[in-house]
């Protein structure tokens, strides 16, 4: 095949093929009892905007965009809300997809097969499987993943005025929405600092006093603080603690909590140990035998981190005459990998890293693509036979994890329907009256398509599966 | 390069990239038949649903027995269930009580009995036993009678 055209139809096909299968097996989850059908039924009688301005004064958390759309959203769907909400989680998977093709720019063979690479590393990392599972009728974690990179496709193209436009509403509903839109801003800034030129200064400088309103409104305004120690449940050292547990042991010195939620987050993004703070690799060397899941997340991540680290190592050289698009696409990562891990200093949840999870799939691209084109897999014999070894066996432990993210959301399609087989004694537990037509409307309406409408997708019997594949996440 | 090695295909361009990323092709290629057999209904990995409230209890799919309960599945009748649902030694002719009983989840007898799931005494007595043998004594209190107690299976527990 002549030019990069080709290359870039067959990356796009990939993404498309990847958002298909994966959509299958997400289409067939219900929406969630917990934080989906809740969430609907408690706007199912409110306006989007008093929705909004209710919002604004929430204590801990400052996300007044959270709420709105599902009330718009179910309002244009006329009563069809799986449908609606499954068709915009689709296509923001397949954004994202689409989004880091254009980004890391396949125009070659060897891009392809690295790009295939990456798009694993992306959906099998175990920063992803909350963005494809968390119960939220619409996924803030992946809308925040589109926005971070959707600038970065922004900054790293010509600069037009439209972009400047587009790179600040994406920020405004990134920030509006969750804590981690912050990082839209980190991603322009870095950008800018890397040397692309796609977002103008003024639009940077304008990002920038966003924040700075935010900071003011947030903190000098609404008086919304951040969350505390009690906010949620974490882990800690080799086991997961509950709210009052950490109150209890960080309560005088909650500093040493955050530094060790901040640390723990860079070192899942390295070397994919702790999950959700515990260190259960780690621990099974106390315990007994390591499952291979465990293995093999733990070798997935180093892999790459491995793989990266010689890529800037080798590409170092050259930086004194100029960054080239790749060195930046690299160079993002450490910037993006930090700032996404100080949002998780009051708890550290997986799905919480998964902007920096896209970092690394980039990066992860470069790397691999400078492994392939490298003089040394074709150099000598035996260097050649290890190297091209070393690779395929990442790739096939990786390729192992993107079958696994399906088994997965496949497993989440059953339990979430065991859920709404119980949803009138998990609305008594949880205290949740339906107390109008409206919100009776919303249940009924969701039931019946839990119940009625979905099967659970099918999956061959793997006697292998529940050792290889991770069920924690 | 000499001439023997131009001839040996790993030396082309695309050979080691292709060897690499091989397992990624065959990943990506097999959960795309599985979607597709599972899409499409054919093939071996088209979806096996069950065939009665009995089955879907069996299976533990809570959500297909209350449709199938609410569309009018008689909550006492005998069902036929494929061999392997439940254990070997329990047969294939159940109420759909007893086959929630038999996957030892409260939550499924629970369900069962929600919709009017029922035994006949010797039925449940018989289902008490065989869970009291397995240790689930739990499952066993919930469908017999409230004077019910292991020791009354005697040697039948016992023997399990």
């Amino acid at each position: 095949m002549s030019g990069p055209r080709p290359w870039k139809a067959l990356a796009i096909a990939v993404a498309v093929l990847v958002t298909a299968t994966l959509g299958y097996f997400m289409t067939r989850i219900p929406i969630q009892l917990t934080d989906g059908a809740s969430n609907m039924i408690s706007v199912a009688d409110v306006s989007a905007w008093q929705v909004f301005v209710g919002k604004m004064t929430n204590e801990g958390f400052f996300r007044p965009l959270m709420w709105p759309p599902y009330r718009l959203v179910m309002d244009w769907s006329g009563g069809a809300y799986f449908v609606w909400f499954k068709a915009i989680h689709v296509a923001q998977l397949l954004g994202l997809l689409l989004l880091l093709a254009r980004w890391v720019r396949v125009e070659t063979g060897t891009d392809l097969a690295a790009f295939l690479f990456a798009v694993a590393v992306l959906v099998g990392g175990n920063t992803f499987p909350g963005a494809i599972r968390e119960a939220f009728p619409i996924n803030h974690f992946l809308a925040m993943a589109v926005c971070t990179l959707w600038v970065a496709v922004l900054a790293a193209g010509r600069p037009r005025l439209g972009k400047d436009v587009l790179a600040v509403l994406l920020f405004a509903y990134a920030v509006l929405t969750l804590e981690s839109g912050l990082l839209v801003w980190v991603a322009a800034v870095t950008a800018w600092v890397l040397g692309w030129r796609g977002i103008s200064r003024g639009a940077v400088i304008t990002i920038t006093a966003g924040v700075a309103a935010y900071l003011v409104v947030r903190f000098g305004w609404f008086h919304t603080g951040t969350p505390d120690l009690v906010e949620r449940a974490s882990g800690f050292g080799f086991a997961p603690m509950d709210a009052a547990d950490i109150q209890r042991r960080f309560g005088g010195r909650p500093l040493v909590f955050y530094a060790y939620n901040v640390s723990g987050a860079l070192l899942a993004l390295l070397v994919g140990e702790p999950r959700g703070g515990v260190y259960r690799f780690v621990r099974g060397f106390e315990v007994g035998p390591h499952e291979p899941w465990m293995q093999l997340n733990v070798a997935c991540a180093t892999g790459v981190t491995l793989l990266v680290a010689i890529s800037l190592w080798r590409r170092r050289r050259g930086w004194t005459h100029g960054l080239t698009h790749h060195d930046r696409v690299l160079l993002m990562l450490p910037v993006m990998a930090a700032a996404n891990a100080a949002f998780c200093y009051a708890y550290l949840k997986d799905v919480v890293l998964s902007v920096a999870g896209v970092f690394v799939a980039a990066a992860a691209y470069v790397a691999m693509r400078d492994a392939l084109a490298a003089p040394w897999l074709r150099r000598g014999r035996a260097a050649s036979v290890v190297a091209t070894a070393a690779l395929t066996m990442l790739t096939a432990a990786w390729a192992i994890k993107f079958i696994g993210i399906h088994y997965s959301v496949r497993k989440e399609s059953v339990s979430v329907r065991k859920e709404w087989a119980q949803v009138d004694q998990w609305l008594a537990r949880q205290e949740i009256v339906l107390d109008t037509p409206a919100k009776r409307a919303v249940k009924n309406a969701l039931e019946t398509d839990a119940l009625t409408r979905l099967p659970v997708p099918p999956w061959p019997r793997l006697p292998w599966s529940p050792g290889w594949f991770d069920e924690t996440q | 390069m000499r001439p023997s090695e131009r001839r040996d295909p790993m030396n082309r361009p695309w050979a080691v990239p292709l060897v690499i990323v091989a397992p990624l092709v065959a990943a990506v290629g097999f959960v795309a038949a599985v979607t597709l057999g599972g899409a499409a209904g054919m093939g071996p990995f088209r979806p096996d649903p069950p065939r009665n409230v009995a089955e879907a209890l069996a299976l533990s799919d809570s959500a297909t027995a209350v449709r199938m309960f609410r569309d009018g599945a008689d909550p006492a009748a005998m069902y036929d269930i494929r061999p392997g649902m439940l254990a070997s030694d329990v047969g294939t002719r159940v109420r759909p009580l007893s086959a929630a009983a038999y996957t030892s989840d409260d939550d499924m007898v629970r369900l069962a009995q929600r919709f009017g799931a029922t035994l006949l005494p010797a039925e449940a007595r018989e289902v008490a036993c065989f869970l009291a043998g397995k240790g689930r004594t739990s499952v066993s209190h919930m469908i017999s009678p409230p004077d019910w107690t292991p020791d009354a299976c005697g040697e039948a527990v016992q023997q399990r």
